[in-house]
């Protein structure tokens, strides 16, 4: 599963990059490769079942922390 | 950047699909139960105010998005880390509806199918159609609302023999501070969420036009949901308070001579014409946000990536869809309310004490 989002990724990078190149639009293609580098680690360690944090838990543990820091400050 | 055009018109109709979006499965508040079409009629009145105030900005600075606002309003670096604070906000915001266009799918219908092949060929025609600029977004957006208005107006005649007014009853038991709460939420998710739309306002060809469209699309957004609400309650009754998707189960319930029964199929195609819409803008938004961070020439080449990030950001959003709506009920009128009043709110203040500032200083 991994080879294939590998390919998958290589694939849109061989598909994007060579306009970018040719057009010369280097800091296009520099945030282009940053965030394709990105979505690749990212969606590599979800297919390898390594558990990421899920957005909402995230945002609810840190609501009750504050709640709890201004329960006790007060 | 995208230089396409989109008239006030299409504007309106867009702000409709965003707004009506996802709610049409999974609404707010849902705790009101049989007052909820009535707090959503306090609800819109808070959010077309909101909305008001959020467009004073684009009138101050007209023919700017809110990203180049916050550059000019607070500088580069104030400017950019406000710009990727509602970067966040326009990711969350897809991967919301994304996890919930899955989530659906799958409890309801693809009960045995991956995830991934649910997503990924939805997310292949969102990125396709929002690579190809706001005036495609715009002119297919046309058919679908339509198309999903049409709709509601043949289910007002498909329940008319199951509709039992006393479903409707009792109103007005909640407390008043509990049904402003609640009014508050519905505020800010759907009608807060428009926010977004201060990145699409400048490809509006006439731009003296823009504050009535957005306006008129809440409005038309917020009747059509009032009027779904309404229907459900109606239809469902008390015992609808307990479901995760009311819509799709008062769908469930028509019966016309046992010829025209299980029409579930009239919500999940409304909702997956919305929730598309409303997903492509996000990643449009996105995309255009992103490359404006960066001062980019163009937006297409990061759609792909960021189509990609917000996969990844709906397959982590939320364990479960219980979690989802716990979410919904206690994070969200905060979260809302953060980026949909205070920040703007912030951004027009400091711009009118500046521009105050500047007029002392010259006279």
């Amino acid at each position: 599963m991994i080879i294939f989002v590998v390919l998958v990724f290589i694939f849109v990078f061989i598909y994007e990059a060579p306009e970018l190149v040719e057009k010369e639009y280097w800091r296009e293609l520099a945030v282009f490769t940053l965030l394709l580098l990105l979505g690749l680690v990212l969606s590599s360690l979800l297919v390898s079942g390594v558990k990421l944090p899920y957005i909402e838990t995230v945002w609810i543990e840190l609501g009750e922390g504050i709640h709890r820091v201004i329960q006790t400050s007060l | 950047m995208d230089q396409g055009k989109i008239s006030p018109w299409q504007l309106t109709l867009l702000v409709m699909s965003f707004t009506i979006g996802n709610w049409i499965v999974l609404p707010a508040g849902t705790e009101a139960w049989q007052n909820l079409w009535l707090i959503m009629i306090l609800a819109l009145g808070e959010g077309l105010v909101f909305a008001y105030l959020s467009l004073l900005l684009f009138r101050r600075f007209p023919g700017k998005t809110l990203f180049e606002i916050f550059a000019l309003v607070f500088g580069s670096v104030g400017g950019k880390f406000l710009s990727l604070l509602f970067l966040w906000f326009f990711l969350q915001t897809g991967a919301a509806a994304l996890m919930i266009f899955v989530t659906l799918l799958k409890t309801t219908i693809f009960t045995a199918t991956p995830d991934m092949a649910l997503l990924v060929p939805w997310m292949l025609i969102v990125i396709y159609g929002c690579r190809r600029g706001i005036e495609v977004i715009a002119r297919s957006n046309e058919p679908l609302i339509i198309a999903t208005i049409v709709l509601l107006f043949i289910s007002v005649l498909l329940v008319l023999n199951i509709l039992d007014p006393a479903n409707l009853l009792p109103l007005f038991n909640l407390p008043l501070s509990d049904a402003l709460w609640i009014s508050v939420g519905i505020a800010v998710f759907p009608f807060g969420q428009n926010v977004l739309f201060l990145m699409i306002l400048p490809r509006v060809n006439r731009r003296q036009k823009v504050t009535g469209a957005v306006l008129k699309g809440m409005i038309g957004a917020g009747g059509y949901l009032l009027l779904i609400q309404f229907l459900t309650v109606g239809v469902v009754g008390k015992v609808g308070e307990i479901y995760v998707f009311p819509s799709y189960e008062f769908y469930r319930m028509i019966d016309i001579a046992r010829v025209l029964t299980r029409l579930e199929l009239i919500p999940l195609l409304n909702f997956m014409t919305m929730g598309f819409i409303k997903i492509m803008l996000c990643l449009y938004a996105l995309a255009v946000g992103t490359a404006q961070v960066f001062n980019l020439r163009t937006y297409r080449p990061l759609v792909f990536p960021l189509g990609a990030l917000l996969l990844i950001a709906a397959f982590r959003f939320a364990p479960s869809i219980s979690q989802h709506l716990r979410f919904v009920e206690e994070v969200n009128p905060y979260f809302g309310l953060f980026y949909s009043v205070f920040l703007p709110l912030l951004t027009l203040g400091v711009a009118l004490v500046r521009g105050w500032l500047r007029r002392r200083v010259t006279s």
